[in-house]
């Protein structure tokens, strides 16, 4: 009896555990802030897609910011160039970085005081019609 | 016989340990392919800028001291603000010694960059910076002279980018042009690189 409860119980466990792995997962998501008067900020993350179809990311929003918008920065032929992208396509079961000087969200228009807050908020929409939000830890300089 | 292997044993290892000390010091001034130094120090053109503070600024704020100059814009929210850490970095490197550069950020996009912003967008990152804008034909005097290229880009929000040259360029005390550092700055490597190549200059222009 208690054998079968035990059997029963792992199986349920790993049901869970099976359900509780989202579809998308960000990790590591920050955004450098130097002053109190800044007005252009950069947050950057990792995104994976642990779904079996590709994922294309279409919007980013936030109440925090009036603009929010996806770019790239490269270096071609020794000049520095930032690019918006429309979309940014994650491959299936693969993770996309957003790292400094590579792709990365740009914030502009700040609705509040980014300088006193802790942290601030973004929604990833994607084309299947998912969205998630997501916090984005605001990294000050130390004192 | 054996006095003798031993002998030449002693002397052979002396030998080569000067040949492994000789060959660290050629190492440690040489430049990374990165670098480029002028020996012929290049003078600038006379230039007038704005610096942050407002003030109508020339050639006198690159005299007696080393300068790094970067040319970017403060509506550049991951390179340029990547690269003056960098930069700061390299400052903290050489605090305390007479060779310690200012870092001169200067910007490629005068016609929305005002000194209020420039002030705004290098202060969290040195106290030992200077910002420069002005008019358009004011910064093309440093670009034309520096061989800085840039261009606008529009952006969807009907704003545009600037693309610019990514590179540094170090100026002796005497406000001469003696140093190209042409990567872009942003790992540790280039941290290390640059200290490195800045420290050669610095020391072959004290021994010219």
């Amino acid at each position: 009896m208690n054998k079968t409860r035990a059997i029963f119980l792992l199986i349920a466990l790993i049901f869970l555990n099976a359900c509780n792995k989202v579809d998308i997962e960000i990790e590591n998501a920050y955004t450098p802030v130097r002053t109190e008067n800044q007005r252009m900020f950069a947050a950057y993350l990792d995104i994976k897609n642990n779904t079996n179809e590709p994922l294309v990311l279409t919007d980013i929003k936030s109440a925090s910011f009036s603009s929010v918008m996806l770019h790239q920065s490269s270096v071609v032929n020794g000049m520095a160039t930032m690019r918006h992208l429309e979309t940014l396509v994650i491959p299936t079961k693969k993770q996309v970085k957003l790292e400094p000087n590579g792709k990365h969200i740009m914030l502009m228009g700040a609705t509040e005081n980014i300088w006193e807050k802790q942290n601030v908020s973004l929604t990833f929409e994607f084309s299947n019609g998912s969205s998630i939000q997501q916090t984005i830890l605001l990294k000050k300089p130390k004192k | 016989m054996r006095k003798l292997i031993l002998t030449a044993l002693i002397i052979s290892s002396f030998a080569f340990g000067i040949f492994l000390s000789l060959e660290y010091q050629k190492s440690q001034n040489v430049l990374s392919e990165a670098t480029l130094y002028f020996e012929q120090a290049r003078n600038l053109p006379v230039f007038n800028a704005l610096n942050h503070l407002n003030q109508e600024v020339s050639n006198e704020i690159l005299i007696n001291r080393w300068s790094i100059l970067f040319f970017g814009f403060t509506n550049c929210p991951d390179v340029c603000p990547n690269t003056l850490s960098i930069l700061t970095e390299v400052q903290k490197r050489f605090a305390n010694k007479n060779i310690k550069p200012q870092i001169v950020f200067i910007s490629v996009d005068p016609m929305r960059d005002t000194p209020e912003l420039m002030t705004n967008y290098i202060n969290g990152f040195s106290d030992d910076i200077i910002g420069l804008t002005g008019e358009l034909h004011q910064i093309q005097v440093l670009t034309e002279a520096l061989g800085v290229a840039y261009g606008y880009n529009a952006l969807p929000d009907g704003s545009y980018t600037v693309d610019h040259f990514s590179g540094t360029f170090i100026i002796n005390p005497k406000g001469e042009y003696v140093g190209l550092h042409t990567e872009q700055l942003s790992a540790a490597d280039s941290l290390k690189t640059l200290i490195h190549d800045f420290t050669v200059i610095a020391k072959k222009e004290y021994r010219k």
